[in-house]
């Protein structure tokens, strides 16, 4: 069937060769079929199989198969494929292991079905995309993702008594299309349960689920909906949820120089004012604004604290390149569904993202500062005046010491300028210098990212003309043992050559008069020009005139490989200052982190005092500067011409693209990651990455509708959730059902609920709150939740310690910190399990749970196990299970045994599967 | 994915050594493969090793005064090497020969220190010393990531979380990846941190100054409960859960609950013997001696013996093997603590029948240089850091015995002779455990990641 349709493909093809010089015409359909044909089955597999060897880093037999040029031209022993003949392309020959001269890829023989891939495409005409750029963002702008959100109207159905909200209508079309039905709703202590932990990350209490099971009025339902969005507690679970997606932690990770001791003491603020946007229901699109540029969006100063979804990743041990790489991640993948970092060394493999674009973002937050020091969320607070006092002088020794440090390296960088030419002039390039950020410098090293900065710029400036460095050009071009019989002649025929004399005598006349006889000689000659200038113009008055001024540019203009911003002066310090500069940092924190009363500090980013010039890294290494590109957004996104930002760093309008009506990927995203939380499947399976490997979900008009309601009610995501939970869809039992389990056994059609666990938090949260001890407390400063069995506050106010994550932690799956998590896994292991039997935390709670008084107040055995059930499990006990807990109280206990039998008792119920399971 | 096992071969290794664990893991495989991230599984192909024992001298052992002798150091002694310096993380200055003697071991006279003569003497022929290894950076912090998860700063996960992921743990009563070190090597947790891979696999943490099996792992036991008690709790427990799980028969995860609670209990008596090297007979404890070193590596091999798949043994807190000054008394010291142990494990390993399916590993993220650091402009006698080239010692598990492989220059400065890059060290050692480094991988944020990023060659030379 493929093969016909690339025939015909092929065919057509040819038909329209003659016009395609001059029809440039959208492809017909059938040859971007078979442009598809490649773009899913072949270039996938040349891009596993063969890059490595015949791509961008390597041209092995001088072939590249990673661009359309490279496929056609072929390598040194000709073309690879014959339109149409197999058996006379190498390529296939190749694959196929049938010369044994030829066998590729040389690391193992492809599968069966790969190499007929390869050699269906080369028999039905080998139909490649006109250009790559161009097809990859042709096959892009069909990606379903990157469609338009149109408002798709509910689909008319049969049983249209079922819908309840527009949600129903989706979901009930898909379903009778395979004739099956919506399952029944279920029970209300069911359905109550399900919502309160959905909403709240909490259960429902006993008086709750009578209260509701009673109450037979026709909006039962939705005024739970209503009180539980309400609750406080929403934003607790709803704010945990983003906190995954923003990987966030109370800790930096290990960093150099820094010790064990890693606080970011106000980490805490980021939490809070994620709890509280959700609570407010503040509007998603202002809340991804905030999160990228709360410092431009003016209002309440507290909001500052937004943008600690940016600034609070991991420090990769001071390496700016992949902070900025840990920025772009989780605001791509987090908002976008776009896995941007991809593109950080090559070209994105898959999705429409050049290197290029990736490069327009990095500029952005290469564009933005962290403050030494945090500023103040409520510039008015003020903590116990001996903190303050002691925070002060620790925040002035810091300040002066980047004072200090700043003047007397950038002046160090600009008197050194001789040694600096000569030693990039006498030694090759040492990958040391420019790979290595953290070498230990004594004082009197130069600095390597000055030597490597030097050495870039002396390969772009020095040309033939070049005032300045035209001399050096022509003179680097003599064999070093030609030096001493031709450089003075050199020098001579310059100067005496016709025309206008282009080079400044400044330079060129003390480099003729000083008879150079090496390389060395001649960046000594112009190391003293411009160590002469550049003292001269620090005692001279007033402004130097042009020949001057173009020297000195060399040595202090922005330009200058001896400039750097005052931001990056710990990159330049010595060994000793930038360990007593990170201990200061550490003072700080240590100063802030033991005084409760601290007053709130936000982790936010501004804009630089200097824009710096934006670059393409090439191959990903920063130290090899690459073509200009303007800060702006993803050209799929964006359009081609997507104009460069404006506004400083380009911050808000990064988020002003992000959050615009035509962006086709922010509200799907969002609203599949709401689904998700609430079905415990989302719709997309890969909720952070909606690019084009990802397939059309089942569900996409359901999909698509949602996101066109989160956008037209104003973005917000408790009108979206209300319309979700109220639906029928959601209120369905999740009982199986054989027949709808047979034609889909993975509930894609939502035929019911999805039977589902409690996460480490909705579980640990539970158990406080069945036992009456949960402390309602919200805000504020990180408490130990893993290692103090007493703590009683919910979850989320848990310490989350980046570098030393709590065992217990990990073994419920908490998602790691590292990372921007897009959804949890869940597994099961016994270490769960000795949790539940062996913590102290958990016999706390069993202890506290049989002690309260509805159990410890009756001396009835029976009133005990029925007081247990109600408050564990919001449920009566059957006859059976009263017996079970009768006779397991009364049975004998182990004399070793500390806990009572009701204790025990209690803590069986905690963990029941009933307890750790929604229905 | 699940291994098919008849219930013959249960039974009949339930008769040999693996016993009640290998039939607790049959057991609960068949139940629940799907949810249990640990259920064991096969390699991509038969492999030559089934474990790995990663003896970390972590710091960076020098290699030029361990495993890489440089007589032509002494020629220079005091001097500047002819061709120069290559940058390291400090200031360096003349030669420094080694201060320990070298001999040749074993029918392959394979020549090593006497600071290793305890193994050398008596396992010299099994060893294969990789000499031209090379890492990125002279630091600590990167190149301990670089030699547990293939990459320097950014989050992958380490070596034996992919083969825990890989190979699942063949003892489910046990973490399929151990983590052994008196207190906590530089970078911490991210050493064997399992990234992007689900916790599971995660190296679990056991810091042996505590020295009481009940001490070492968390949640072990119960102190509030006898296990009279218990026992009652979890048959009530089960009791409810099958009664629970009659109207969701579905639901696999319910049934992978109930089988890990059984599970814990018995992993409360299996961890805690796993880790009591009081239950080995005196002579041995004698033989590896009754220290912090030689405790963890009896752990090790009492942990292998179990079916764990990784145990890594660190040598100590921070970085013991950082010799920047006085190189001759520490690394006497440190070598001397660990020698011996050695010597014992390899010893127990081939008496006990292991050695053939473990893969031990010894060595540290780096080497150090063979010129004389300089502190303050003095030799401080000791030497810098070097990530140009150095050595580790692979034995057991398939590789070739008594030999060396690869070269450092004369002065044993940076590996020239067929460099073996921490990638192609991983590559080899996935190899040598039965995976293609290239096709063990996890799709993450839209991409097949794998341990060897785009690197990796697999060092074939060195496979028996």
């Amino acid at each position: 069937m493929i093969l016909q349709l690339l025939r015909i493909a092929a065919i057509t093809l040819l038909g329209f060769a003659a016009f395609s010089q001059s029809v440039p015409a959208a492809d017909p359909p059938q040859v971007s079929e078979a442009v598809a044909y490649f773009e899913n089955n072949v270039r996938p597999l040349l891009a596993e199989k063969c890059y490595s060897c015949h791509g961008t880093s390597k041209q092995k037999g001088g072939l590249r198969l990673d661009s359309v040029a490279g496929i056609q031209t072929g390598g040194d022993s000709g073309p690879v494929v014959v339109p149409g003949k197999p058996d006379e392309s190498r390529l296939v020959l190749a694959v196929r292991y049938s010369d044994a001269n030829l066998k590729m890829p040389p690391k193992g023989k492809l599968s069966a079905g790969q190499i007929a891939a390869v050699a269906d495409w080369v028999k039905a005409g080998a139909v490649l995309p006109r250009n790559d750029i161009a097809s990859k963002s042709q096959s892009a702008k069909n990606h379903w993702a990157f469609q338009t959100i149109r408002n798709p109207a509910p689909p008319s159905v049969r049983s249209a008594s079922w819908v309840r909200t527009p949600v129903d209508a989706f979901v009930l079309d898909q379903l009778e299309a395979r004739g099956l039905a919506p399952s029944p709703p279920a029970d209300k202590r069911t359905l109550l349960r399900r919502l309160s932990f959905d909403l709240t990350g909490l259960p429902p209490t006993w008086s709750e689920v009578a209260a509701f099971t009673a109450d037979e009025s026709s909006d039962a339902y939705e005024r739970a909906v209503d009180r539980l969005l309400a609750s406080p507690r929403y934003g607790e679970r709803w704010g945990r949820h983003w906190l995954d997606v923003a990987r966030y932690a109370d800790t930096k990770d290990g960093v150099l120089m820094f010790g064990d001791d890693r606080p970011r003491p106000f980490a805490y603020t980021y939490r809070d004012y994620v709890i509280r946007a959700f609570n407010s229901d503040l509007p998603y699109d202002r809340f991804i604004s905030e999160q990228l540029a709360a410092d431009k969006l003016g209002g309440s100063p507290d909001r500052l604290a937004a943008m600690g979804f940016l600034t609070l990743g991991r420090m990769f041990d001071n390496n700016i390149p992949d902070v900025i790489d840990d920025r772009i991640d989780v605001v791509t993948r987090g908002f976008l569904g776009l896995t941007t970092a991809c593109a950080r060394c090559h070209d994105h493999k898959y999705d429409p993202i050049p290197t290029r674009d990736y490069y327009a973002l990095y500029g952005v937050f290469a564009a933005s500062e962290a403050p030494l020091v945090p500023p103040r969320l409520d510039p008015k607070q003020r903590g116990p005046k001996a903190y303050e006092a002691k925070y002060a002088a620790a925040e002035n020794s810091l300040t002066e010491m980047l004072e200090q440090q700043y003047a007397l390296l950038s002046e160090n960088a600009r008197a050194r300028t001789p040694d600096y030419l000569l030693h990039v002039t006498v030694t090759p390039p040492d990958p040391m210098e420019t790979a290595i950020f953290f070498l230990s410098l004594a004082p009197g090293d130069l600095r390597p990212p000055i030597v490597a900065r030097w050495r870039n710029y002396l390969a772009a400036r020095a040309k033939p003309n070049d005032p300045i460095f035209g001399p050096w050009h022509e003179l680097m071009a003599i064999p070093e043992a030609d030096f001493p019989k031709k450089a003075t002649a050199a020098l001579v025929r310059m100067a005496t050559a016709a025309g206008p004399f282009p080079y400044n005598p400044l330079i060129f006349d003390p480099l003729l008069a000083a008879g150079v006889r090496s390389k060395a000689d001649m960046a000594r000659a112009y190391g003293g020009v411009f160590a002469r200038v550049y003292a001269e113009s620090k005692v001279f008055v007033g402004p130097p005139d042009a020949l001057h001024r173009q020297v000195l540019d060399v040595v202090t203009g922005r330009d200058s490989p001896a400039y750097f911003p005052k931001s990056r002066t710990y990159w330049y310090m010595s060994r000793g200052e930038k360990d007593a500069f990170g201990g200061k940092i550490q003072d700080l924190d240590h100063i802030a982190v033991k005084e409760p009363a601290a007053p709130a500090r936000a982790l936010c980013l501004y804009d630089a005092l200097e824009m710096p010039v934006n670059r393409v890294f090439v191959r990903g290494n920063s130290s090899r500067p690459g073509a200009i590109v303007p800060r702006r957004f993803l050209t799929i996104l964006g359009g081609k011409d997507s104009a460069p930002f404006t506004h400083g760093s380009g911050r808000l309008d990064l988020a002003r693209a992000i959050v615009d009506p035509n962006n086709p990927l922010t509200a799907r995203v969002i609203a599949n990651r709401v689904w998700m939380h609430h079905f415990g499947e989302p719709l997309v399976d890969t909720p952070s990455d909606f690019g084009v490997r990802t397939s059309r979900p089942v569900q996409s008009e359901l999909l698509d509708h949602l996101a066109s309601t989160l956008r037209s009610g104003g973005w917000s995501l408790k009108k979206l959730q209300r319309e979700i939970v109220l639906s029928n869809t959601y209120r369905q039992a999740s009982a199986d059902r054989p027949d709808a389990h047979r034609l889909d056994p993975e509930n894609r059609l939502l035929w019911r609920a999805n039977p589902r666990r409690l996460d480490f938090e909705s579980m640990r949260d539970a158990m406080l709150a069945v036992s009456g001890r949960l402390d309602p407390a919200m805000f504020g400063r990180p408490v130990d939740v893993a290692g103090d069995p007493l703590n009683r506050r919910r979850t989320i106010y848990g310490i989350v310690d980046r570098q030393n994550l709590p065992t217990v932690y990990r073994a419920f799956d908490f998602a790691s910190p590292d990372l921007s998590a897009e959804r949890r896994t869940q597994t099961t292991v016994p270490q769960q399990a000795l949790f539940g039997l062996n913590s102290q935390f958990v016999a706390e709670q069993a202890k506290a749970l049989a002690a309260r008084p509805e159990v410890a107040g009756t001396a009835d055995p029976a009133a005990k196990v029925f007081a247990l059930y109600v408050l564990v499990l919001q449920r009566m006990p059957t006859a059976e299970e009263v017996r079970l807990g009768v006779a397991f109280a009364q049975a004998a206990r182990d004399p070793k045994s500390k806990l009572g039998p009701w204790e025990q008792w209690a803590q069986v119920l905690l963990l029941t599967n009933e307890f750790l399971f929604l229905d | 994915m699940s291994m098919p096992i008849s219930r013959r071969e249960v039974l009949a290794r339930a008769g040999t050594g693996l016993g009640l664990l290998g039939l607790a893991g049959v057991l609960a495989q068949a139940a629940d493969a799907p949810a249990d991230p640990l259920a064991p599984k096969p390699p991509q192909f038969p492999a030559k090793a089934k474990h790995v024992i990663h003896i970390y001298l972590n710091g960076g052992p020098s290699q030029v005064d361990t495993f890489d002798p440089k007589p032509a150091l002494k020629m220079f002694e005091g001097k500047a090497l002819p061709k120069g310096k290559l940058t390291t993380e400090r200031p360096t200055g003349a030669a420094l020969p080694s201060p320990f003697r070298f001999q040749r071991f074993g029918k392959s006279g394979l020549e090593i220190s006497e600071l290793f003569a305890k193994t050398a003497g008596a396992h010299a022929d099994d060893l294969c010393v990789i000499r031209s290894m090379k890492a990125n950076t002279p630091n600590h912090e990167q190149s301990m990531r670089l030699m547990n998860c293939g990459d320097e700063r950014l989050s992958r996960p380490s070596y034996g979380a992919w083969l825990t992921y890989g190979l699942g743990s063949e003892n489910r009563n046990l973490p399929g990846f151990v983590v052994l070190c008196p207190g906590m090597p530089v970078a911490d947790v991210s050493n064997w941190r399992s990234a992007f891979l689900p916790g599971a696999y995660q190296g679990t943490y056991v810091d042996t100054r505590k020295k009481t099996a009940a001490e070492l792992i968390e949640n072990a036991r119960n102190s509030g409960i006898g296990s009279g008690d218990q026992r009652r709790q979890l048959d009530a427990l089960t009791t409810l859960n099958r009664k629970h799980q009659k109207l969701r028969g579905d639901n696999p995860a319910l049934e992978a609950r109930i089988q890990s609670f059984e599970l814990a209990f018995r992993m409360q008596t299996e961890a805690t013997d796993a880790f009591d090297v009081t239950r080995e007979p005196k002579p041995i404890r004698a033989a590896y001696g009754e220290t912090v070193q030689g405790r963890q590596l009896l752990i090790a091999r009492r942990l292998v013996e179990r079916g764990v798949r990784v145990v890594q043994c660190y040598h100590g807190d921070v970085q013991p093997w950082d010799s920047h000054t006085n190189l001759d008394k520490e690394h006497r010291r440190l070598a001397g603590e660990v020698d011996g142990p050695i010597a014992a494990l390899l010893n127990d390993l081939k008496r006990t029948g292991l050695f053939a399916e473990t893969l031990v590993l010894i060595g540290g993220e780096f080497g150090r240089t063979p010129v004389v650091e300089l502190a303050n402009g003095k030799p401080a006698m000791g030497r810098d850091h070097n990530h140009w080239g150095f050595s580790v010692v692979l034995a057991g598990g398939g590789v070739k015995g008594g030999t060396a492989y690869g070269a450092t220059d004369e002065f044993g400065f940076r590996a020239v002779e067929n460099p073996v890059h921490v990638h192609d060290l991983h590559a080899t050692v996935l190899y040598l455990m039965g995976f293609d480094h290239e096709k063990l991988t996890y799709r993450y944020s839209g991409r097949d990641f794998r341990l060897t990023d785009v690197e990796g060659r697999i060092v074939k030379d060195i496979v028996a």
